[in-house]
């Protein structure tokens, strides 16, 4: 039973990287393919584009981090508060980078057909932005009362 | 879920409102190349719906051919997508349901044109309400009470024009259930279908083209 409650410890400590990773290639890859299609329907200004398809790969550096929090000797003590705060913040990570794929499609969509909404039509993927550094702090501060 | 959607999206440009459009912003070929971009199974059944129910063939389709019935028979069971089938299916009831009002206006019954009923499961009903003005029909076809109106104005181009809306409509509620989907590519390529067939009824080259014809009849040796 032990080993079992450790095992579930080192899931929660990589689960953040891991399930961040995973919705950053999901996010990066619909907002990728979205800028693409749009490199075919515009004249100028590629670089835009692409840029704003890499903007779900921020969950990585944030499950990157997080991980690094949980770090720590896995004991049958901490390892069910690791396995609940890991698990719970990696989800969170990886639906906001698939919700903010959607939303950099939609903005590429949007502002290669009316340039100056650029910069407005990105404020929906800047929102789910904030969702995902909101669990990532508090991953942060909440991971401070797991013991070492 | 197909991620290439994303791509195909990205590629096809804003579409204006029909009415509001000048020019077609993507060219047949274009929209050929970009639904390419789908996977094959994809590609054919929209191509197979758009072969029965865009508005550049009904132009040139009497509702009782044949040929289109057997067309339509076969391509029915090809067509599995359910946004695409909801849309065929919806282009169908609209159809018969004109060609009731069609017949009707003209003072015929329906046993005048027994084969049209089968397309659309309202075939039946219209057939037992026939008197109704809106066949019982106009709570779930709004756009009944203003085609009917236009057909007895004989206001051809207000009946096309509420046609052409009422699709647009349908079709952007299908693109707004599923904005980066499959859905979205149908709407786009069923409402450029929508802005081709308006634009081709602008009166100058019609005009144009009359005035060629009726130069080629004057010169028959």
């Amino acid at each position: 039973m032990d080993s079992l409650i450790v095992t579930l410890g080192w899931v929660g400590m990589y689960a953040p990287l891991a399930l961040g990773a995973i919705g950053s290639m999901v996010g990066c890859a619909r907002a990728g393919m979205s800028a693409c299609g749009a490199l075919l329907d515009v004249e100028s200004g590629y670089g835009r584009y692409i840029g704003v398809a890499a903007m779900p790969s921020s969950q990585s550096i944030y499950g990157i981090v997080v991980t690094m929090a949980l770090r720590r000797e896995l004991t049958v003590d901490n390892s069910p508060g690791i396995f609940g705060l890991g698990l719970l913040v990696g989800l969170a990570l990886m639906a906001s980078a698939f919700a903010q794929g959607d939303a950099c499609a939609a903005a590429i969509n949007a502002a290669k057909n009316k340039l100056e909404i650029f910069g407005i039509s990105l404020a929906p993927a800047a929102l789910v932005e904030g969702f995902a550094v909101f669990a990532f702090v508090f991953a942060l501060v909440l991971s401070a009362g797991i013991p070492r | 879920m197909n991620q290439s959607y994303y791509t195909v999206l990205g590629s096809l440009p804003h579409l204006p409102h029909f009415q509001r459009a000048e020019r077609l912003p993507l060219t047949r070929l274009r929209l050929e190349q970009r639904i390419g971009m789908l996977p094959d199974d994809e590609s054919r059944q929209i191509w197979e719906a758009e072969a029965l129910v865009s508005w550049r063939h009904a132009v040139s389709r009497r509702p009782d051919d044949d040929a289109w019935l057997h067309r339509w028979r076969r391509a029915m069971p090809l067509i599995r997508q359910s946004v695409l089938r909801e849309y065929v299916q919806f282009r169908l009831d609209q159809q018969v349901a004109l060609a009731a009002l069609r017949l009707r206006h003209a003072g015929l019954g329906p046993e005048t044109e027994p084969e049209i009923w089968t397309v659309s499961p309202y075939g039946r009903h219209i057939r037992a309400h026939w008197q109704a003005p809106d066949f019982h029909l106009a709570a779930r076809h709004p756009w009944l009470s203003a085609v009917r109106a236009a057909l007895e104005r004989e206001d051809a181009v207000a009946l096309e024009r509420h046609l052409l809306e009422s699709c647009w409509r349908h079709l952007d509620r299908l693109a707004a259930a599923e904005p980066l989907g499959f859905a979205a590519v149908v709407a786009f390529v069923f409402q450029w279908d929508i802005i081709n067939a308006w634009l081709s009824q602008d009166p100058r080259p019609a005009a144009t083209c009359f005035e060629r014809l009726l130069q080629e009849s004057r010169h028959v040796p």
